[in-house]
């Protein structure tokens, strides 16, 4: 169905790909969505901080997949979880993924640490969501390399992943919530 | 989504608008995210919306059949293209899209680098499905005349 000049630039698409955002577009989306997200009063949508966070998990994700150079602001942490293995049938993107999401779940889990530390005492049953993910991440990469539609497992990797990253956001959401109210708690008395 | 944004508004500082007002609108709208495309094919759906939004503001214009049928037919034939497509660069295809007339440009954009039919071209620039495919087919030709004028 196609003709040649169609097949030509659908097999080269990705050089048509020249342009890139400025930096600073980030920091004024991040803005604004910081301002329509406090603009809406001042009740406590634990969803819309929920939705919120995966849109952003999802954007970086999306910016990681799609813009290699946005590695460049991804911090560099001590990565607790090299999931990756060195097989040919790994797909690369996967790869990048992964080591997205290891830096991220390392820093949060680093940043609850500290909680911890501070003397705030944490929820066990978030240790127990973890290990139970973690588990199951184990089993689906055992899956990829037998599997015939390795889409579907690769799906369900990073579902794995940005769960495991969710439920640390959210205890780290709590976390920050209980700071704040002991820290009231203390001026006001 | 940065470059589909800037096929469609060819503006730089219009495109970065875009992408602004695209990730705000998805962040407002995550509730309707259901799931059923992954996230970034949904975000990138707002994107390229809003691109066209933006350009319809600018006032869309379908070029009339009658006034480009002559350039057309005073231009090379259809394959000239393909004799000398061995040595055209990606650059010069980006550039010859680029200078496509703005109708032609968004049906080719959304159709052969996005992957949209013709039926959702039409629904989204509020078009016929057949006006949609004649300005494709349409836009194939400008573009192969483009292309040789290039070489």
């Amino acid at each position: 169905m196609r003709d040649p000049l169609e097949k030509y630039i659908l097999e080269r698409k990705q050089e048509l790909d020249v342009y890139e955002p400025d930096d600073r577009l980030w920091e004024r989306i991040d803005k604004e969505l910081y301002a329509s997200a406090s603009g809406r009063g001042r009740t406590f949508s634990f969803w819309k901080i929920a939705a919120s966070l995966a849109l952003m998990m999802g954007i970086g994700l999306a910016l990681w997949l799609w813009k290699p150079f946005a590695a460049a602001t991804v911090p560099v942490a001590a990565q607790e979880q090299p999931v990756v293995q060195p097989q040919e049938l790994y797909p690369p993107e996967l790869a990048e993924v992964e080591a997205y999401y290891s830096t991220m779940i390392s820093n949060q889990k680093a940043q609850i640490q500290a909680y911890k530390a501070a003397g705030i005492s944490i929820d066990d049953s978030m240790f127990d969501q973890l290990e139970e993910l973690a588990k199951q991440y184990k089993e689906l990469q055992k899956e990829l390399l037998s599997t015939e539609d390795a889409q579907i497992v690769i799906n369900a990797m990073i579902q794995n992943l940005s769960l495991q990253m969710e439920v640390l956001s959210q205890q780290l959401m709590i976390l920050e919530q209980i700071k704040s109210m002991q820290h009231e708690h203390q001026t006001s008395l | 989504m940065f470059n589909s944004a800037m096929r469609i508004t060819r503006d730089y500082m219009e495109a970065e608008d875009v992408l602004q007002e695209a990730f705000v609108r998805a962040f407002k709208n995550i509730n309707s995210f259901k799931g059923d495309s992954t996230f970034g094919a949904w975000l990138k759906r707002i994107v390229i919306n809003t691109a066209i939004n933006h350009v319809k503001k600018r006032k869309l214009e379908f070029v009339e059949v009658e006034d480009r049928h002559k350039e057309l037919a005073e231009g090379p034939a259809a394959d000239e293209f393909e004799l000398h497509q061995s040595g055209m660069s990606m650059e010069q295809i980006r550039k010859a899209i680029d200078l496509l007339p703005e109708g032609y440009r968004m049906v080719f954009c959304l159709y052969l680098l996005e992957g949209y039919d013709h039926q959702e071209i039409g629904h989204i620039l509020g078009i016929s499905e057949a006006t949609s495919k004649s300005q494709y087919s349409r836009a194939k030709k400008k573009l192969r005349q483009l292309l040789s004028q290039q070489l």
